[in-house]
């Protein structure tokens, strides 16, 4: 990440992001106590349940205005707070560090996402989840390791920083395989890809919502890939595969394309909100607090 | 099919040029992508097309080529023989006569008119519809044959110009019909002039289109000049001016001389007046000057080029003369006083061949040199009595019966009632050694003066003494020396002073003459060039070279038939023409390959550079 965008993290910026908390619909189970409900129940103020009471129990967890209502001996059980495994599996392929030919100021794919990625983890860390980081193109690639605490921000930002150079097609399905096999401890994922996967991404998907991830995809493409301005006869050289195609580009022609791109777009929204998966999809036109204070929220991700 | 431009098919040499350039063009940028992915899908869609889309630039290469040929083809203007047989023709007619040269009520001339509208004639012609185009000036002249070319008949066009000379339509007409005798189809004469032609109905095919409506014209239409004969150093001149009009006409009439203001006159003449004035006492010019006389009507009309006459006066020449005698008084005294001699006199002794050359002329008066001989002698001469011409039995008391008032060495000479003592009987010689011989003066079958003329060479003989006659006591003598000694010398052979615009000016060999004329003396004058004949078309002043002398020719168009503008029109100025021309079905073939190739070019564009086969 440059000294550009880490200049981005200001205090102002960062007070914003403390006031904000990832949002997840299941309950997992967490390793420390937190501030996030989980499954267990603790020593929370927050009422969770009654069962019958069994020897053993302690006398002042009775509820004793239910045993004088129906004469038989409740126990209150209260919830615990735990923190949440937060994972975020950042996309590194080619196709992530590609810019038009006259790009302008805007940054890569791979640059936005790694801003995004430090947003979204400073946001857990704030809260006392667990944060973890995976690069992956054609297989996983690199790994922060669990971090917690805002103290670990730093540490967050150098792993980030350090980020392999942009390299291979990306194959999403070995990647996540790989991935669920790796983390026992089930949670949040974030995947930040463009999902031009060949093979397809929707296995990929599937498979961590059936490890019992609750997965939120953050789709980050550039203007360009949208609607491509680039007219006449070229040859179109693939930055993943370094596979060409010669093509006389007409205006139909990237009509045809811009029609095609909203396809797959719409698609993978549509594959999304079916399994309930947040998806966002972000460009890297966009300023980056507006992604993360608006589009982030808006996808249901942040709160 | 006959191709009228050939030429155009070295174009064809740039057909490889085209093939370089569009492999050229065929050069693909590169242009990196994040994915294939998409593109490929719309190619894997597309899979019905790609045959056409592998053939496209080959196709495209095709087309363009295509389009150069036909455009190629199109400049070369093809034609179809059987469209050249069977189709219209028209012969257009133009006026170029001097009436064409009037202004009408829109300030616009009558030629500017008939140009404008045998335009629209040219750009309408067709491989289906000839034309070829007869301009009039002093004489018909075939332009442009018959084409089916626009260009050359608006070339031709272009570079006409009206004339100032004068003509019938008729051979105009007849050669149009030369030219349309061979051909099958519908066939016109179209004429457009500023009146119908006298006898229109002798030509059946004739449309005439009339660009002229009547004017009011005032015209000199005579203007000459000859040497007062009771007073040679002076001329008059004779003016004739006519009113071409419908009202009575004033006019000042300006006479100059080599651009001098001699006099002013005013006229004032009712409608169709001709009014005849003579100007007497102009002095004949010296050797310095032009002797141009100019005549000029100061008020302006429709037709500028008759409101101005041109004639010349010849100029005075001194002629050196030997006079070889024993003594003749008159003779001598003669010859003295006449301003335009200049004489030497030597006793017959003293006389040698090799001075001829030196002098105009020689007088041998009453001597014959023994070695004089007709073929070999070199220079012109007088012989009075002793003549080298054969004499029979002299002649007492002749009378002079003949004098030639044409020749002139006896022009304004009244010989009548001269009392001669004795003469020769001479006798006229035979043509021989290229002398041809006259008797301008005779005594019944008796030549009392005998003429000979060959190549630069002169001879005159008079038979008798004329100091056994009374001559030398009547007017009669000095003027009889006076032209004979003029002719000796060569002066009278100049001839010709003027001409009428149109008219053939014949040159002898060694003359030159200038092809433009000259109007005012300011103008400067070109070297003349020309040789053989001319026939000048614009009035004015044309130099004319004789070796070391030069004089001039005045040029004048003098139709009362070209200045009468009154007759103009017949047809209805304004009526459109009535001739079938070319429509857009009878477009010339080079116009339809040419839009075939525009069709094409467009196609191509839309197809190919709008993408539309991707």
């Amino acid at each position: 990440m440059s000294v550009a965008a880490a200049a981005l993290f200001d205090s102002a910026f960062l007070a914003k992001l403390e006031q904000l908390h990832l949002l997840a619909k299941k309950l997992f189970r967490g390793e420390h106590r937190a501030e996030r409900r989980s499954r267990q129940t603790g020593s929370s103020l927050e009422f969770a349940d009654y069962r019958e009471y069994t020897p053993g129990d302690e006398l002042r967890s009775i509820d004793w205005p239910a045993y004088g209502r129906l004469e038989r001996l409740f126990v209150k059980l209260y919830e615990q707070e735990q923190d949440l495994p937060v994972h975020f599996l950042v996309d590194v392929s080619a196709s992530m560090k590609w810019t038009p030919p006259a790009p302008g100021i805007r940054l890569s794919k791979l640059e936005s996402s790694l801003r995004i990625t430090a947003a979204l983890a400073y946001i857990a860390l704030a809260n006392l989840d667990r944060v973890n980081i995976h690069y992956f193109a054609s297989s996983l690639l690199g790994e922060l390791g669990i971090s917690r605490g805002k103290s670990q921000f730093h540490t967050v930002l150098d792993f980030l920083r350090k980020a392999p150079a942009p390299d291979g097609p990306t194959q999403l399905l070995p990647c996540v395989r790989a991935f669920t096999q790796r983390v026992k401890r089930r949670g949040l994922v974030f995947v930040l890809s463009d999902f031009f996967d060949p093979v397809g991404y929707e296995e990929a998907l599937s498979l961590l919502r059936h490890s019992q991830f609750e997965v939120h995809t953050i789709q980050i493409l550039d203007p360009a890939e949208l609607s491509p301005a680039h007219v006449g006869d070229l040859t179109l050289l693939e930055t993943e595969t370094d596979k060409s195609l010669d093509l006389t580009v007409s205006e139909n022609l990237i009509r045809r394309y811009c029609d095609e791109i909203a396809t797959f777009n719409n698609s993978l929204e549509n594959f999304c909100l079916q399994r309930a998966i947040a998806h966002a999809r972000v460009t890297t036109d966009v300023p980056f607090e507006d992604i993360v204070l608006r589009i982030l929220r808006d996808g249901m991700m942040l709160q | 099919m006959t191709f009228l431009h050939l030429w155009a098919a070295w174009f064809l040499a740039g057909v490889p040029l085209i093939v370089l350039l569009y492999f050229m063009r065929l050069k693909r940028r590169a242009l990196p992508v994040s994915t294939l992915m998409f593109w490929q899908r719309i190619v894997n869609q597309s899979g019905r097309r790609s045959f056409f889309q592998r053939l496209r630039h080959l196709l495209s290469l095709l087309l363009n080529l295509l389009i150069f040929t036909l455009l190629i083809a199109a400049l070369a203007r093809p034609l179809l023989e059987r469209s050249i047989q069977n189709g219209a023709g028209t012969v257009l007619i133009l006026d170029a006569r001097a009436r064409m040269n009037a202004v009408e009520h829109d300030g616009q001339t009558r030629f500017a008119k008939a140009l404008a509208m045998a335009r629209g004639h040219a750009h309408q012609i067709s491989g289906q519809h000839q034309l070829a185009l007869i301009i009039v000036g002093a004489r018909p002249t075939v332009a442009v044959p018959f084409t089916s070319d626009e260009k050359p008949l608006l070339d031709a066009l272009n570079s006409a110009r009206p004339t100032e000379a004068t003509d019938d339509l008729n051979a105009a007409l007849t050669l149009a019909d030369s030219l349309l005798a061979s051909r099958k189809g519908e066939n016109h004469i179209v004429l457009i002039s500023d009146r119908e032609p006298k006898a229109p109905s002798l030509h059946s095919h004739l449309i005439t289109q009339s660009i002229a409506t009547p004017l009011d014209n005032l015209a000199i239409t005579r203007f000459a000049t000859r040497p007062l004969p009771a007073s040679p150093e002076t001329s008059e001149l004779l003016l004739e001016i006519q009113n071409f009009g419908r009202a009575t006409a004033s006019t000042d009439v300006e006479l100059s001389y080599d651009g001098r203001l001699l006099e002013v006159k005013p006229f004032t003449l009712a409608p169709g007046e001709r009014r005849l004035e003579f100007f007497t006492s102009v002095p004949r010019p010296t050797r310095s000057a032009r002797g141009w006389l100019k005549a000029r009507i100061t008020t302006p009309d429709a037709l500028a080029f008759d409101n101005v006459a041109y004639a010349t006066l010849p100029t005075t020449r001194t002629a050196r003369v030997l006079l070889v005698s024993r003594g003749n008084a008159f003779l001598e005294k003669f010859l003295s006083v006449d301003a335009s001699v200049k004489f030497q006199l030597i006793t017959p002794e003293a006389w040698q061949p090799s001075l001829a050359p030196k002098f105009e002329a020689v007088i041998f008066d009453n001597t014959l040199p023994a070695e004089f001989n007709l073929t070999s002698t070199q220079g012109n001469f007088l012989f009075l009595k002793s003549t080298p011409f054969a004499a029979a039995t002299p002649l007492e008391q002749p009378l002079v019966t003949d004098v030639d008032a044409a020749h002139p060495a006896t022009r304004n000479v009244s010989l009548q009632n001269v009392t001669i003592l004795h003469a020769a009987a001479l006798t006229l010689p035979e043509p021989h050694d290229g002398w041809t011989f006259s008797a301008p003066l005779r005594s019944f079958d008796h030549a009392l003066l005998v003429t000979g003329e060959r190549k630069q060479q002169r001879i005159a003989a008079l038979a008798f003494d004329v100091l056994e006659s009374d001559l030398p006591l009547r007017v009669a003598f000095p003027l009889l020396m006076n032209n004979t000694l003029h002719w000796l010398a060569g002066e009278q052979s100049a001839g010709q002073q003027s001409a009428q615009s149109g008219e053939t000016i014949t040159l002898t060999e060694g003359q030159r003459i200038t092809a433009n004329p000259v109007t005012s003396e300011n103008e400067p004058v070109s070297k003349p060039d020309i040789a053989h004949f001319l026939q000048p078309m614009h009035n004015g002043y044309y130099a004319l070279s004789d070796g070391d002398t030069m004089r001039w020719i005045a040029v004048n168009t003098f139709s009362a038939d070209e200045s009468d503008l009154r007759a103009s029109g017949g047809n209805t100025p304004t009526s459109p023409p009535s001739v079938a021309l070319a429509s857009f079905s009878n477009w010339p073939f080079w116009r339809w390959l040419a839009f075939a190739a525009f069709a094409l070019l467009v196609a191509e564009w839309w197809l190919f550079h709008r993408r539309k086969t991707e």
